[in-house]
């Protein structure tokens, strides 16, 4: 069989990209884009260019509110981290970012939502730091409360805020002693 | 008949053609609607990264493929991902012996393949 002269070629094709639902075991939602294919004469079928699959990546990624490589990468840069010293802030290590911001892997969901509240400043990297460092034992505290009637959340809070409220300019000094 | 070892020759040269990502290994079209309806949560790099777990093993079993249109040396097989069976279906392009073609990455239609 030879392919008909209009199948030749790059062409622009329908794909349904699937949303999935939060916890990703059915479709929530199903996207319809063109994206470019390629007819191939050895098998006679299209096939998936590599921008067919950025695309269809960059649309999931976009409707699960996935924060993209080169988001990824703005943020870092924001932040003027190296690649080593945000994989540290993760705790994920520098391979795995490094693989996020070439779009070579993808965060997970539960990690891209920490990276979003990072990237909408709702989280700041001191926080974070903070989060990574040493705990105080709260034990005696909370049994001391305890007796006396008194919840213990509001003294973590109130230790937590004091420290933000502290810490220096800047992340580095908190973030090597969390790590260090 | 019965499954057969996979090729080491040809496991290498089709890892080594999944590794350089849709450049070295493309989906078919109904290939990749297939895997995106059944893993709406999955990014392609996932079953690739399991074709080549799969495909590294030198026991890795499975049974080749007559397609219609024999442009290279096409294998079948079962392969793990995320605790499932899948069914795999890839071929290896005579044309220029380096680039994949991935037909089939999805739930498997029927318990046993062809050679079984």
């Amino acid at each position: 069989m030879v392919a008909t002269p209009a199948k030749k070629g790059i062409k622009l094709r329908p794909f349904e990209v699937t949303i999935p639902t939060p916890d990703g075991t059915a479709v929530a939602d199903r996207i319809k884009i063109d994206v470019p294919m390629e007819w191939d004469e050895d098998i006679h079928e299209w096939t998936l260019t590599p921008e067919a699959e950025s695309l269809i990546e960059t649309t999931k990624a976009r409707y699960m509110g996935l924060l993209l490589p080169e988001q990824l990468r703005a943020l870092r840069e924001r932040l003027g981290l190296t690649q080593k010293a945000i994989g540290d802030l993760f705790q994920i290590g520098a391979k795995s970012w490094t693989r996020w911001e070439s779009g070579a892997q993808r965060p997970s969901r539960s990690i891209n939502l920490l990276l979003r509240s990072v990237y909408n400043g709702w989280i700041t990297p001191q926080q974070l730091g903070l989060l990574c460092a040493p705990q105080p034992d709260w034990s005696e505290q909370f049994r001391r409360n305890a007796a006396a009637g008194q919840a213990a959340e509001p003294v973590v809070i109130d230790y937590y805020r004091a420290r933000a409220e502290n810490a220096e300019p800047g992340f580095v000094e908190p973030l090597h002693y969390a790590v260090s | 008949m019965g499954l057969k070892p996979i090729p080491a020759a040809w496991r290498q040269t089709v890892c080594a053609a999944l590794r350089r990502g849709s450049n070295g290994a493309r989906f078919t079209e109904d290939g990749r609607q297939r895997w995106e309806n059944q893993f709406p949560d999955a990014f392609p790099y996932e079953v690739v990264d399991a074709f080549i777990r799969f495909l590294s093993a030198p026991q890795a079993l499975g049974c080749p493929v007559q397609m219609d249109h024999p442009a290279g040396e096409t294998w079948e097989f079962f392969f793990p991902f995320r605790d499932e069976k899948l069914y795999g279906k890839l071929l290896l392009k005579k044309s220029d012996g380096k680039s994949v073609i991935i037909f089939s990455a999805h739930r498997p239609d029927r318990p046993k393949l062809r050679c079984e």
